[in-house]
């Protein structure tokens, strides 16, 4: 049925969005990528003079790489935690609860917090990680300190806290619709074979739940490798993202061909990740090659 | 004693039935198919047998010792699966090692052996060339037989089959219906078949139990099922008959009768009913197509009716005639194509079948 | 023994997906003026302090209409384009689905200075305007995902029947397919809203003096901690909720 619309009307239905992308996605990701190549004067002034030097400083100044590889840590053990969170949880829901409906709802529970604005889930941690706030309120009446603790909230510790607590269900999400996929019969297969339910669990669920399980994962690496906020607000004076190190250089460092190369790497990095995550997804997927 | 036995077995999904009162006695070494409409409860049995349901009452022995309550991995039963249920992440071989590997204590197998003992059942099922391959690689009727090999490779002392040729195309259904009865033949093995098929129920089993909305109506041969049912219903799903109510007249001490039919009737023997029959009872008579003989009006036969052929289905190997009796009775009479005289839609013809080929029941 | 370990586990986790949340609604109703455990006596000052808050109110009615007309931009302009990338065969076709992609897979931080370098180049100065076209921009990525996956699930026979009666192309799309995916769109717009309204890696940078809601509290809390935040706070949650349900059963008529 193609034929039913001329080119004029595939243009008129296409067209504002393709010149929409270019003017203000396409063109802005292609001016940051020539201003990374550029330099800038004492005042901060971006001077149109191609050089590398931004990205040799990037890998040979400590602060940037060290950071840099924090930062990748630091998503690494954030990605983990959220999987350890998600898993007997959609685990739960996939296999264990019975009634269709009952699912639904629980599975409700899991994706509602998505949608709840993320400056409020960062701040509830404040209230709870806070100097008097109701880790430290509990843990003076029962007597386990006698000083309320002040280096929770404001640490690594708390930004960390408070990423797996936002990324969660962006883990749980897929998580669960890879687990839900997997026929029941296979489960029955292994314990019809003598499996009991930790073999079950290990040798037939985890394998078919990974690119499910991979794919939020990357989820949650790949948002906080781009996350700014939770350091500024959980984080202590020295938890800094490599985000943070752009937000400085757009800002008060103002050194925006610097910035602007940190940015590109980030960039690079992510598409490396999700590249790798494609790969692996692929090749774990199980039921998409018949 | 029987190797398996299910005493009184209920099942409920909150307050309505899917299986009631079932006693059901396997022998060892038996094929069993268990035969019935789609929904009667015969993946539920089967899944209780498995383990993978528990009945609301009742008790399930096998070889004496009462598993009602153990989980699947702790029976000695396995299961071939209504999709098969191979493990997409794991090859044809690993599929077949997977139960072997579960062995504990006692009976852990090692390395050796169990590639031994997979190599057996590549060769028993004839797919030793496909060891590598996925099963998502694999034909539906090369699955059947990997979901086959695994599940016979535990050394079951029963294994129990749900519907396993459904997913496969007539032809290949035929030939798979042979080559697991003979397997099962060569192990010796206890089979428990479910399908609603009752071709494939006939062909395979030593004893059918049919069942009808959680009831277990009959179980018999393929002969008994065919030849007496017991209920309406068996005399309904097995075979083709056509069903009607009649009278029953002229009873005798035999058990023989005369059955009346509106303005006609016809003589049955006492082996078409189990209970006397009263003068003048009512009854509901089966009459299977292929008991039904046709002959040209103008041959000289004791024939008791005449019909005028309706209309002619052409069935494979056989022709199945719609016959007019008066305008009472619509008969279906199933005749080879070969040999016999052949009709033609509006010919006068005769009918007749045995005194003993009709099952009369009760109303 | 197990069964216990599973469910346990389970439980664990949601409450801590919801402890904090309920945290927050909570302590909205402290009359305390630090967040302090436990809470001593309970008031709805936070609330009169929230409603007389001039600037927060501000900021809150300049989220509504850029989330409003950031919302109806990026439907009339993603729509056709949808319509278009589900019916069509071009040149670049997969270029353009990964490229319209890349707000919502790529980091929201160097999409925020990107814009923030380029805007001005071409005459956007930083302003709620700009922060607009930055929100168009990746909700264009949400309405394409949204409802390329209802049109895929448009029977196709609908629009061959509305030729065959002799509309037009123009005429079909209007009268049929559109009211036909209504309750997609719907639901798309409310989930634009929602995520235009929370948004701020972009908008932090292509903001000038007018604070967006998310920005005025991140402000507040950078300022120190206020319960005045908790009350706010409760309300959005309970703002999100409403949408939620309502576009939940929008996408489950859709499903019909
Ligand atoms: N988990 C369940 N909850 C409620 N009803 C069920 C459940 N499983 C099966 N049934 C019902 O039990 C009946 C028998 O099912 P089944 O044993 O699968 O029949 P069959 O295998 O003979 O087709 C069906 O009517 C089915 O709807
Ligand atoms: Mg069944």
């Amino acid at each position: 049925m193609t034929t039913a619309y001329s080119n004029r009307a595939k243009a008129f239905l296409l067209l504002p969005m393709v010149v929409w992308l270019i003017a203000f996605l396409l063109l802005p990701y292609v001016f940051i990528f020539a201003q990374s190549l550029m330099k800038s004067d004492a005042f901060g002034n971006v001077v149109v003079e191609f050089t590398a030097e931004s990205y040799i400083k990037i890998f040979t100044s400590k602060l940037y790489y060290a950071t840099l590889l924090k930062t990748l840590m630091m998503s690494c053990l954030v990605a983990v935690s959220c999987v350890i969170i998600s898993l007997p949880l959609c685990y739960f829901i996939a296999f264990k609860v019975q009634s269709e409906s009952r699912k639904t709802m629980l599975y409700t529970l899991i994706v509602l917090p998505f949608w709840v604005s993320y400056i409020v889930r960062a701040y509830s941690w404040k209230i709870i990680l806070g100097q008097f706030g109701i880790l430290n309120g509990f843990l003076l009446t029962t007597g386990l300190i006698t000083e309320p603790l002040e280096i929770i909230l404001y640490s690594d510790f708390a930004t960390i806290i408070c990423l797996v607590y936002i990324l969660t269900p962006f883990v749980a999400i897929p998580m669960y619709t890879a687990l839900e996929q997997i026929p029941k019969s296979l489960v029955e297969a292994a314990k019809d074979l003598g499996a009991g339910s930790l073999t079950t669990f290990f040798r037939i669920i985890i394998p078919l739940g990974l690119p499910g399980i991979i794919s939020g994962a990357t989820f949650a690496l790949v948002l906080t490798m781009g996350d700014f906020l939770a350091p500024i607000l959980l984080g202590g004076p020295n938890t800094l993202f490599i985000s943070n190190i752009v937000q400085n250089l757009f800002g008060t460092s103002n050194d925006k061909p610097l910035g602007s190369a940190v940015g590109i790497v980030i960039l690079a990095l992510i598409v490396l990740v999700l590249e790798v995550s494609t790969y692996f997804e692929k090749k774990y997927s199980s039921f998409k090659s018949s | 004693m029987p190797i398996l036995t299910l005493s009184n077995i209920e099942k409920y999904y909150g307050t309505s039935y899917v299986v009631k009162n079932l006693n059901l006695a396997i022998e060892q070494g038996e094929f069993l198919t268990i035969l019935g409409p789609s929904g009667c409860g015969k993946t539920t049995t089967l899944r209780m047998i498995g383990g993978f349901e528990l009945p609301t009452s009742g008790s399930i022995t096998l070889k004496g010792e009462d598993i009602s309550g153990l989980p699947p991995y702790k029976r000695h039963v396995n299961t071939v699966f209504q999709n098969y249920a191979l493990f997409p992440n794991m090859n044809v071989e690993e599929n077949i090692a997977f139960g072997l590997k579960q062995k504990k204590g006692s009976e852990k197998m090692s390395q050796n052996r169990i590639q031994s003992r997979v190599e057996d059942m590549l060769a028993m099922v004839q797919m030793s060339d496909f060891r590598k391959r996925k099963p998502q690689e694999l034909s539906g009727g090369q699955q059947q037989r990997i979901a086959i090999a695994r599940a016979v490779a535990n050394d079951p002392d029963i294994l129990l089959l749900d519907e396993p040729l459904g997913a496969l195309d007539l032809k290949l259904r035929k030939q798979m219906q042979i080559e697991l009865k003979s397997l099962q033949k060569r192990l010796g093995k206890t089979f428990v078949y479910v399908t609603h098929d009752q071709e494939e129920a006939l062909t395979m089993s030593d004893r059918i139990a049919v069942m009808n909305a959680g009831n277990l109506e009959q179980i018999g041969t393929s002969n008994e099922m065919y030849y007496h049912p017991a209920t309406p219903f068996v005399a309904e799903f097995i075979g083709e008959s056509i069903k009607f109510e009649a009278r029953a007249k002229k009873t005798q001490n035999d058990g023989s009768a005369l059955i009346d039919v509106g303005t006609m009737s016809f003589p049955i023997s006492g082996k078409t009913h189990k209970n006397p029959l009263r003068e003048g009872q009512k009854v509901v008579v089966f009459l299977r197509s292929e008991a039904i003989m046709l002959h040209p009006a103008n041959t000289n036969t004791d024939a008791a009716f005449k019909g005028v052929i309706g209309d002619i289905i052409f069935v494979g190997s056989t022709r199945k005639y719609r016959v007019h009796i008066g305008n009472e009775i619509t008969l279906t009479a199933l005749e080879t194509t070969l040999g016999a005289p052949q009709y033609a839609v509006g010919d006068e013809v005769q009918i007749s079948w045995s005194a003993d080929d009709c099952s009369v029941f009760e109303l | 023994m197990r069964r216990i370990f599973t469910t346990g586990s389970a439980a664990l986790v949601l409450a801590f997906i919801y402890l904090p949340l309920l945290t927050i609604i909570w302590y909205s109703f402290s009359a305390e003026s630090v967040n302090s455990f436990p809470i001593k006596a309970y008031s709805l000052e936070w609330y009169k302090v929230m409603a007389n808050d001039e600037s927060l109110l501000r900021a809150v009615g300049n989220s509504l209409r850029v989330a409003f007309f950031s919302t109806v931009i990026a439907l009339f302009i993603g729509v056709p384009a949808t319509f278009a990338l589900h019916k069509f065969d071009f040149i670049g076709k997969k270029l353009l689905e990964r490229i319209v992609l890349m707000p919502i897979t790529l980091p929201g931080i160097v999409t925020g200075v990107a814009m923030l370098s380029f805007f001005p180049k071409i005459g956007v100065e930083l302003s709620l305007v700009a922060v607009g076209i930055g929100h168009i921009t990746f909700l264009l990525a949400i309405v394409v995902t949204q409802l390329l996956s209802r049109f895929k699930r448009l029977d196709p026979n609908l629009e061959q029947a509305a030729y065959d009666l002799g509309a037009t192309p123009l005429t079909t799309f209007f009268t049929v397919i559109i009211p036909n995916i209504r309750t997609a769109i719907i639901g798309a717009a409310l989930l634009c809203l929602v995520l235009s309204m929370d948004e701020i890696p972009v908008t932090f940078f292509l903001i000038a003096r007018d604070n967006t809601l998310p920005i005025e509290i991140y402000g507040m809390m950078r300022r120190g901690i206020t319960p005045e935040v908790n009350a706010i706070s409760t309300l959005i949650f309970l703002a999100t909720i409403v949408i939620l349900i309502l576009s939940l059963r929008f996408s489950r008529k859709t499903n019909d």
